[in-house]
């Protein structure tokens, strides 16, 4: 349903210090602000079975492109903790292209992980 | 060696360098790891639960001389920005039990977070089941330990907890669908799968915002659950942007949020809302809908009714719409042509069979330079079902109906 070009960026970071993000979108702010620098450190914000796929080959391309994200911002979102789901419709900017993707997250032990990434 | 070998011989280095660090991380995970030292972190345990009432909950670690704020929020918040509940005072123990209330907000929710925060900068979270007989299971997800901290400068990339069994698949997220934006006016939306019986706040906002911190539009009573179609006006300190946010929030932790442009051209079909007024438009009469057809059917629209405002001067002919498409349970679609100028519809669903005369009312559109346009509007939650639905829009002097398959 969203298909204009965002006209705003969002590269603020939603938590400091070693507090783990409240909220599906906090999550999504840090792994994003972490993912392009650091995918190990970004690896906390997958879930355990997100993770247990990944190699060294796909755990650097959980995007659509690499490199630094020029910004992102959050355009859709819907989330019930009871069924312990939520999906975040995301718009990055690369530095050649941008890009929709879906982040699905659940709740693992209380935390909420994203647990796929599709690009639309 | 060639400059490519090169890279590539980097690239491998950074590749294997990469699985080896992930697979360290994928071991810790596998074995529970915590960072730091456990045994100098508060935690806690929950004891018993008394549904919708009470939980008793007992603490280790907590230092003896600090005072906690004790918060519950819904279930995957981790109790941040929860609703205070109480306090843990400063005693000569670092362990201690004790009872809080569940506050009102979060009677009825199955599962409820619950915090602890020092100003010194101790934390420790949890969660329970807002169930007596699951308070105490000492398997499946009952309790979790929170992942605490002490206050200090390091920053440490914690996993995440200890792994369990993907949980078995506990329904479908509720979410929205926006089909039509009257510009500075109203927004119309239609929810999906809501869940029954909450009490959603709707609130509008700035673009990019999520609609955090909007302004409160009305609510939403999900009622049944499911399909729920609603209007909401736009703010008038918003009227004037081209782009803004809405957001549904309940106290259980649903919650969507989407965006939409401030004009009548936006909506879930390509061709939603859009008001093209065609002023020499030729009035054409469609086909007489066939009760059974298994397609849309456009049908005729009847002439003038009875009067409680008069003709429009200079206007000729008879309003008239069909059935473009429907989203079942959603929205429909209609094109209509041959309206008359300057003036106010109500858009109304009924039963089939009733020509909409009574119906629900939907909204209302303004035939603007009159001519053709065509619209989007939700379907009512109480039509949300049905085979078959009247649709009608009447200003009190003209009026033109038709019907559609909801499917």
């Amino acid at each position: 349903m969203v298909t204009n070009t965002p006209a705003a960026i969002d590269v603020t970071p939603a938590v400091s210090d070693n507090k783990y993000p409240s909220t599906p979108e906090e999550v999504i702010r840090s792994f994003l602000i972490a993912y392009p620098t650091d995918p190990v450190y970004a690896v906390q914000y997958l879930s355990p079975s997100l993770v247990s796929k990944l190699d060294a080959s796909s755990v650097s391309k959980l995007l659509p492109a690499s490199g630094e994200i020029a910004g992102f911002i959050i355009e859709k979102g819907d989330t019930s903790a009871e069924s312990e789901k939520s999906e975040i419709l995301t718009n990055i900017a690369f530095q050649s292209m941008s890009s929709e993707v879906q982040f699905n997250l659940e709740i693992v032990d209380g935390r909420w992980v994203i647990d796929q990434i599709v690009t639309k | 060696m060639a400059l490519s070998n090169i890279g590539n011989f980097i690239s491998q280095k950074k590749a294997i360098r990469t699985l080896v660090i992930l697979s360290i991380v994928l071991v810790m995970l596998l074995a529970g790891f915590t960072p730091g030292s456990a045994a100098s972190f508060p935690s806690t345990t929950i004891v018993s639960v008394n549904k919708d009432v009470s939980v008793t909950i007992s603490g280790i670690n907590f230092p003896a001389d600090q005072t906690f704020t004790v918060r519950m929020g819904a279930f995957g918040t981790l109790g941040v920005g929860g609703t205070v509940v109480g306090t843990k005072e400063p005693s000569s123990s670092t362990s201690f039990t004790a009872t809080y209330n569940i506050p009102a907000s979060l009677v009825g929710a199955s599962k409820i977070a619950i915090r602890f925060d020092s100003p010194q900068g101790y934390y420790a979270y949890d969660f329970f089941i807002n169930n007596p007989s699951a308070a105490t299971a000492t398997t499946g997800p009952t309790k979790t330990p929170g992942p605490t901290k002490t206050p200090g400068p390091t920053n440490t990339p914690g996993p995440s907890p200890t792994p369990k069994p993907t949980s078995a698949y506990k329904g479908p997220i509720p979410t929205i669908n926006i089909v039509g934006v009257q510009k500075g006016t109203s927004v119309s939306i239609v929810t999906k799968d809501y869940p029954a019986g909450q009490t959603f706040t709707v609130r509008i906002g700035e673009y990019g915002t999520l609609g955090i911190g909007g302004t409160v539009v009305g609510t939403l009573n999900s009622g049944a659950g499911g399909a729920i179609a609603q209007i909401f006006s736009i703010p008038a300190a918003l009227a004037d942007r081209a782009k803004l946010s809405i957001r549904l929030d309940s106290p259980l932790g649903y919650y969507s949020y989407d965006w939409f442009n401030n004009d009548a051209s936006f909506g879930t079909s390509s061709a939603t809302a859009t008001m093209t007024a065609t002023p020499g438009a030729t009035p054409t009469l469609a086909p007489t809908a066939t009760p059974g057809g298994p397609t849309l059917t456009p049908t005729i629209m009847p002439t003038a009714g009875p009067t409680t405002t008069g003709p429009v001067a200079g206007y000729v002919g008879i309003p008239t719409f069909s059935i473009s498409s429907v989203v079942k349970d959603q929205s429909v679609t209609i094109s209509a042509v041959n309206f008359p100028p300057g003036q106010v519809f109500t858009v109304r669903m009924g039963a089939f069979g009733t020509m909409g005369v009574g119906g629900t009312t939907i909204t209302t559109v303004n035939s603007g330079a009159g001519g053709s346009f065509t619209a989007t509007y939700p379907i009512p939650a109480a039509l949300a079902g049905g085979s078959r639905i009247a649709i009608r829009l009447e200003t009190g002097y003209y009026y033109a109906y038709n019907w559609f398959w909801n499917n």
